[in-house]
């Protein structure tokens, strides 16, 4: 009798969901092994920003060869003890809407930068990811570090660590 | 003996001098008349940085131009084309450009400092949204909230709160989006900066102290804001003190003044309705202020 009904369980739910924390700590991890180093991502918790019941991580690009340069890349907000639905924001979704100001903001369409799952979430930061701007802004970033390391003294790149 | 007093005397002098640090704000609004008269504000005010917003693109002409005046190798000093951008003759090691945000309308330097502890102040440019794009005063408040998180998280990365705030907030000193404790939290006495921070829904929000309050109106040095409002409607101060400089209470003992100019030390800023000549130049007029670090 019980074996007749199946699940009724949408295929959403998965054992392999990974939170949107997870997803960013990869792709953290994902940059500083592509650019060997050159540049690296922090995900911080900014808990503050807009109110107590919701939980924001900004995800920032470091430069360690320009003094640990700073540049925040995109923020991802959900609610708290729900890892979806996430929304990322970022310069990319910002110009769309200057655009198309009406875009994703009807009655029953979702916004771009909204995902309701895992597989979404990836979908829409490797949207982010790959946007022009952001490849721009990392091909950038990696020229200035490299003229900042050739201009660096030889003994402060090379001076092997003094024995003791 | 008197010769060691007059050399210690001498020295202390030499070294405030050295200490002293021009800092120069101007939204240009993307004239290049008004980049044209860079060269004769260095000159006149031995200028170290120039922070601009609305500027154009290529700041190469005009630091060819300022470069030639013998004051020093003034440079670009950003890694990305941030909305307000800074152009400096400090060298790459006291003056670094150290944070973005997200919409490029905060930029954080690094300035090396001899006297303070640690020996740096952060200088956060900013650029904010105007009214005139739609935006409303809850809006405007809505982002101070943000740009004041942001700053205080750097702050906390940097261990210190030694930070100068300055640019186009397009709100007035008195906005809420610069006064609320959850804003910006710009105070206009040094009394009321110097408090503790404040307790607010068990978070602390820390101060700014805002000197620009002092300059408002006529019975000040210097023009009586920094941006006038040509318009019709009622409700019009006409004078807005729309760039500002602000301080957290760590620094006020270094500032040594602050201004808004209406003269680059050749060329009046205004027109001839005694307003900034935005026919000409900017709508805005630049904000000097020298700091003792």
């Amino acid at each position: 009798m019980e074996d007749n009904i199946g699940s009724l369980w949408p295929t959403e739910i998965r054992p392999q969901i990974q939170s949107p924390l997870n997803i960013l700590k990869a792709q953290a991890q994902a940059l500083s092994q592509q650019t060997s180093g050159v540049l690296q991502a922090e995900i911080s918790p900014v808990l503050t920003r807009r109110g107590e019941d919701k939980i924001i991580f900004s995800f920032d690009i470091v430069v360690p060869a320009l003094d640990n340069y700073r540049r925040a890349l995109f923020i991802v907000e959900q609610a708290k003890g729900l890892a979806y639905p996430a929304t990322l924001e970022a310069e990319f979704f910002k110009n769309q809407r200057e655009l198309d100001p009406f875009r994703g903001i009807e009655p029953g369409n979702k916004p771009d930068n909204r995902a309701d799952n895992d597989q979404e979430f990836i979908q829409v930061l490797s949207t982010v990811l790959r946007s022009p701007q952001v490849v721009s802004l990392a091909q950038s970033l990696i020229a200035s570090a490299n003229e900042a390391l050739s201009e660096k003294p030889l003994r402060q790149i090379s001076r092997a660590p003094r024995k003791t | 003996m008197t010769l060691l007093y007059f050399l210690k005397r001498h020295n202390k002098l030499c070294l405030q001098v050295v200490n002293l640090k021009t800092i120069l704000f101007w939204n240009l609004a993307k004239k290049q008349n008004a980049l044209e008269h860079l060269p004769c504000l260095a000159l006149t005010h031995q200028v170290d940085v120039f922070l601009l917003a609305e500027s154009s693109d290529d700041l190469s002409p005009v630091l060819q131009d300022i470069n030639k005046l013998g004051l020093g190798t003034y440079r670009e000093a950003d890694y990305e084309k941030t909305k307000v951008r800074a152009i400096t003759r400090l060298a790459k090691r006291d003056f670094v450009h150290r944070y973005t945000s997200q919409g490029r309308e905060v930029a954080i330097w690094r300035l090396r400092s001899t006297v303070m502890t640690p020996p740096e102040i952060l200088i956060a440019g900013v650029h904010l949204p105007s009214k005139m794009g739609g935006n409303s005063v809850e809006d405007q408040a809505s982002v101070a909230m943000e740009v004041s998180q942001e700053i205080a998280e750097f702050e906390d990365r940097s261990h210190h709160r030694n930070t100068l705030l300055i640019g186009d907030f397009n709100m007035y000193p008195y906005d809420p989006g610069m006064t609320l404790a959850t804003g910006i939290h710009g105070l206009m006495t040094r009394a009321l900066a110097e408090l503790p921070d404040r307790e607010h829904r068990g978070q602390l929000r820390r101060r700014f102290y805002n000197p620009m309050w002092g300059l408002l109106g006529d019975r000040t040095v210097g023009p009586a804001g920094s941006h006038f409002w040509r318009s019709s409607v009622l409700h019009n101060p006409h004078w807005g003190m729309l760039d500002q400089a602000l301080l957290r209470p760590s620094l006020i003992q270094y500032l040594k003044d602050v201004l808004v100019l209406d003269f680059d030390g050749t060329h009046n800023l205004l027109g001839s309705d005694g307003a900034p000549d935005k026919n000409h130049l900017s709508d805005h007029l630049p904000v000097i202020l020298r700091l003792n670090v």
